[in-house]
């Protein structure tokens, strides 16, 4: 078992390295001087002399680039001129705010997602998977920036929910964080349900279940125990796999409800030309990624020893 | 011998059936209901200097924030502009928009997919290696970051998406390709003394290709909500244009009580959206139920 | 027809060839050469230790018009040398002559005549068809690319094609998923024919049907050979089919051809060890001495 986690981490090695390579070169897409772009308004010529020697923008490509794989060994994220804050500040404020959203929307589309999926499967082709199916079309659609502001008006109009923020304590972040959430997860949700339907319709269709129909087990039980023990590992996977989508998408939800997470940072970062900050987030986005995807993957190998048998 | 025509006697249909399988069954109708949709929305933003009434950029403060009426179905924005002008004439921006994301992310991905799992060298490991560190990101961060990066506008939207997409494909093409080549026919046609050209073309692609058209029609989708979501931030489409997601963002301030100013816009990208997600299941179905047979 | 069920039991008729392979009666030189073949697997500089090689050393002849039988176990290299022998694969050292004439070899591309050439049927016959075209598609595009038939006569020339392995010519219209394995695999023999080649390589082609399809798609082949004056590699695992078809046997063990003659001698007074024991291995219906062989390694 320790042989495969180390097999593992070796081959995520190169994607960091690879990783770190896209998040220097960001910078150095922009159509002008990197230093003039990073300055408030008013530069001379000095001032961006200044800032390209501080930043060490003088040196050439590859030098540059292992001084940038230094710092952020280092922790050094960068600096946003925009801001008046270290990078890793900025992210160490909105990473955990990010992630309990992200966990958040992640249980809502579980809680929900799951029995609509193993209904969806029971019921296969009869009418409660045909609507189901239909609303997973509609909600494929969907936009996921105009259901949030959908939502906000209507948190509005109502009162019922707050409509922005991250409010204080655990519940306050629950109530806060409920619009933003479901959300979020409505986009995680489509994709949720169409697959572990299919996986759902593949293990009931293999003979061990028939068997256990055979030996007279009831319908509920049959689920529960045998079905769905099966269907989470493909679940985790599915969760694993989409992970990067649902990410990317709390950088809208974040902006519409104004929570302050990385998602919300990087849109100010972005709006205000803070090439750093963006530099820094991107390199967090593509990092919080890949351990999400090591951390499942290694998950999936504790829970399913045929994972295990086919990484040796 | 006797088996076979015994056969083709039997079942007359086994000479004439028709490419596709069309058959009846859900997923035609999905289909057919998409395509439909997505038509007359097309044909929305044709006809729309002939449908709307007035002008979607000239302003009119006197009328501003007015709720929908007969002479405003969407009523009016902060500026006085009519709310359904303007949504008809994004039209014209959105879906053309969206297909041409598709289609560059479609054809670079196949021509590298192709090659990769044809080549199977260092060409394939490299590509490879590409796609898995492409995938390591968020796509819409890394999207957002280019277009950040490059400044606001379609251009950078367009290099973003360029510079991106085909990953997706090409991962698909790649596999495909590889399955492919592990049948006969393939060395079958090298053993007919063909052209490597010549089966690429012939052979390979068209059974190649199918996954990704597949995937392709759903890739709509997620090209429409990219260019809704990224003009939302500001960073795509700019004003003077006009484009949906643009419209919403414009009305967000007032959302609390001027509702249709965001409203509206946004249910044409959600329904555009369903016209594609229709069109996406249905070819789903279509080619699944095309391989069980 | 009578059918051909008892293979073992059943000796052929037909003549049997010289012991040496038929030569070209103006150069002398067999048909086909396979000299010091060696395959070997992995990266193309490092140095091959001949115990990983696929196939190693490999000589074989095949003459005009006669069938060879090249008969071993799975992973003994056989489909290795048939795709070298066809042109497939290019040897890591030996090399391959076609009427005298290299064509394959270590250090260049192959140049293995296809019309009028080496054409080769392969195993499985669902996955040698391309799934999306009929079977009149693909015997008239080569047709068509090489220029074989003028373009009035490709419509005649698919369905003499088609009768030739036994398919009524309606069947150019069909799709090789319509078509049971039998007839897939009588698709691919016809669409070797349809380069009118002097050899066709016969990969274990009927290693994938049942056992009464077998017997007519081998029929076939024989028929075939004989009007047509063809020379045939029949690549198999089966001794009975080696037997009824085959003029001359090779036996292939762990990448070495360890014994080759008639068939009549090799099958009849074997030479090697391993001959012998894969003749003792084959079930007989007759308990003979009820004890067990085993195959050494």
């Amino acid at each position: 078992m320790k042989g495969i986690i180390l097999r593992r981490l070796g081959q995520t090695v190169p994607v960091l390295l690879g990783l770190t390579i896209i998040a220097f070169m960001l910078i150095h897409l922009t159509p002008g001087d990197p230093a003039e772009g990073l300055l408030a308004q008013r530069v001379t010529p000095q001032l961006i002399q200044q800032v390209r020697r501080q930043l060490g923008l003088n040196a050439p490509l590859w030098q540059q680039y292992l001084q940038f794989v230094w710092h952020v060994l280092h922790g050094n994220l960068g600096y946003s001129y925009r801001l008046h804050e270290n990078v890793n500040v900025l992210v160490a404020d909105g990473l955990p705010v990010t992630l309990f959203l992200v966990v958040y929307a992640s249980v809502i589309a579980a809680a929900v997602g799951v029995p609509l999926s193993i209904a969806a499967a029971s019921f296969r082709d009869r009418w409660p998977d045909r609507i189901i199916r239909g609303g997973l079309i509609t909600s494929f659609g969907l936009p996921a920036f105009w259901v949030a502001v959908m939502l906000d008006l209507i948190a509005l109009r109502t009162g019922v929910l707050p409509a922005s923020g991250y409010g204080a304590g655990f519940f306050g972040h629950v109530g806060h964080l409920f619009l933003p959430a479901l959300t979020l997860s409505l986009t995680f949700l489509v994709v949720l349900v169409r697959s572990l339907r299919a996986s759902l319709i593949e293990v009931l269709e293999i003979d061990y279940v028939a068997l256990a129909r055979l030996k007279g087990v009831s319908q509920t039980r049959l689920l529960t125990h045998h079905v769905l023990r099966n269907a989470i590992s493909p679940a985790i996977t599915i969760l694993g796999l989409n992970m990067s989508y649902l990410l990317g998408a709390t950088v809208v939800v974040e902006s519409v409800f104004g929570v302050d997470g990385l998602g919300n940072i990087l849109v100010t970062g972005v709006l205000s030309d803070d090439y750093q900050l963006v530099q820094g987030l991107v390199l967090v986005f593509g990092l919080l990624v890949i351990l999400i995807n090591l951390g499942v993957d290694l998950a999936q190998g504790a829970i399913d020893p045929r994972c295990r048998l086919a990484a040796s | 011998m006797t088996e076979i025509i015994d056969r083709i006697a039997a079942d007359r249909s086994l000479l004439g059936r028709p490419r596709l399988m069309l058959r009846v069954g859900s997923h035609r109708t999905s289909l057919w209901l998409g395509v439909t949709i997505i038509v007359v929305i097309a044909l929305a933003g044709l006809l729309a200097p002939v449908i709307a009434r007035h002008s979607p950029t000239s302003l009119n403060i006197a009328a501003a924030l007015e709720p929908p009426s007969l002479g405003h179905p969407f009523g009016t924005d902060q500026f006085g502009r009519d709310v359904f002008a303007r949504t008809l004439y994004a039209a014209r921006l959105d879906l053309p928009l969206a297909l041409a994301l598709v289609g560059t992310g479609f054809t670079i991905g196949t021509i590298v997919g192709v090659l990769a799992g044809w080549s199977r060298g260092w060409f394939d490991t490299a590509v490879t290696r590409v796609i898995d560190i492409a995938l390591a990101f968020p796509f819409l961060v890394l999207v957002i970051s280019i277009i950040g990066v490059r400044g606001p506008g379609l251009g950078s939207l367009y290099i973003a998406v360029s510079l991106i997409s085909w990953v997706f494909y090409a991962r698909l093409v790649r596999a495909e390709v590889r399955v492919t080549m592990d049948a006969d026919y393939i060395r079958a046609a090298l053993a007919s003394g063909f052209s490597k050209p010549r089966i690429i073309v012939r052979h390979l692609a068209p059974n190649v290709i199918i996954q990704p058209l597949v995937y392709a029609s759903s890739d709509c989708v997620y090209a429409l909500l990219l260019g809704a979501t990224v003009s939302f931030l500001s960073l795509g489409v700019q004003p003077p244009r006009v484009e949906w997601g643009q419209m919403v963002a414009l009305g967000v301030p007032y959302v609390g009580s001027q509702w249709w100013m965001s409203t509206f816009p946004g249910a044409m990208i959600a329904l555009t959206g369903i016209g594609f997600s229709l069109i996406a299941d249905g070819l789903a179905n279509l080619v699944r139920t095309g391989r069980d047979s | 027809m009578k059918q051909r069920r008892h293979l073992w039991y059943g000796r052929s008729l037909r003549p049997r060839r010289p012991a040496e392979a038929e030569r070209a009666p103006d150069t002398g030189a067999p048909l086909l050469q396979a000299q010091n073949l060696t395959v070997c697997y992995g990266r193309a500089g490092r140095r091959h230790r001949l115990a990983e090689a696929a196939v190693n050393s490999a000589s074989i002849n095949v003459g005009y018009g006669e069938c060879l039988g090249i008969v071993g176990e799975s992973g003994s290299g056989k489909t290795t040398l048939a795709n070298c022998l066809a042109g497939l694969l290019r040897p890591t050292s030996g090399q391959v002559l076609f009427r005298g004439k290299v064509v394959n070899e270590a250090a260049r591309a192959p140049t293995v005549p296809r019309v009028q050439g080496v054409q080769i049927v392969f195993q499985d016959p669902g996955s040698s068809l391309n799934p999306r075209r009929t079977v009149g598609s693909v015997l008239r595009e080569i047709l068509a690319v090489h220029r074989l038939v003028p373009g009035n006569d490709l419509t005649e020339r698919v369905g003499e094609l088609l009768r030739q392995v036994g398919l009524p010519a309606e069947v150019a219209g069909v799709r090789p998923a319509q078509l049971s394995g039998g007839q897939q695999q009588r698709v691919a023999i016809a669409r070797a024919l349809a380069f009118s080649p002097r050899l066709v390589v016969a990969d274990e082609i009927v290693s994938a049907l049942d056992a009464s399809v077998q017997a007519q798609i081998l029929n076939l082949l024989d028929t075939l050979r004989r009007r047509l004056g063809l020379s045939v590699v029949l690549i198999t695992h089966d001794m009975a089919v080696a037997r009824q078809l085959c003029d001359r046997l090779a036996v292939m063990r762990q990448s070495e051809i360890v014994e080759v003659g008639t068939t009549d001698s090799v099958l009849g007074s074997p030479a090697h060890d391993y001959t012998k024991a894969l003749l003792a291995a084959v079930p007989r219906l007759s308990a003979a001495n009820g004890q067990e062989t085993r195959i050494p390694r």
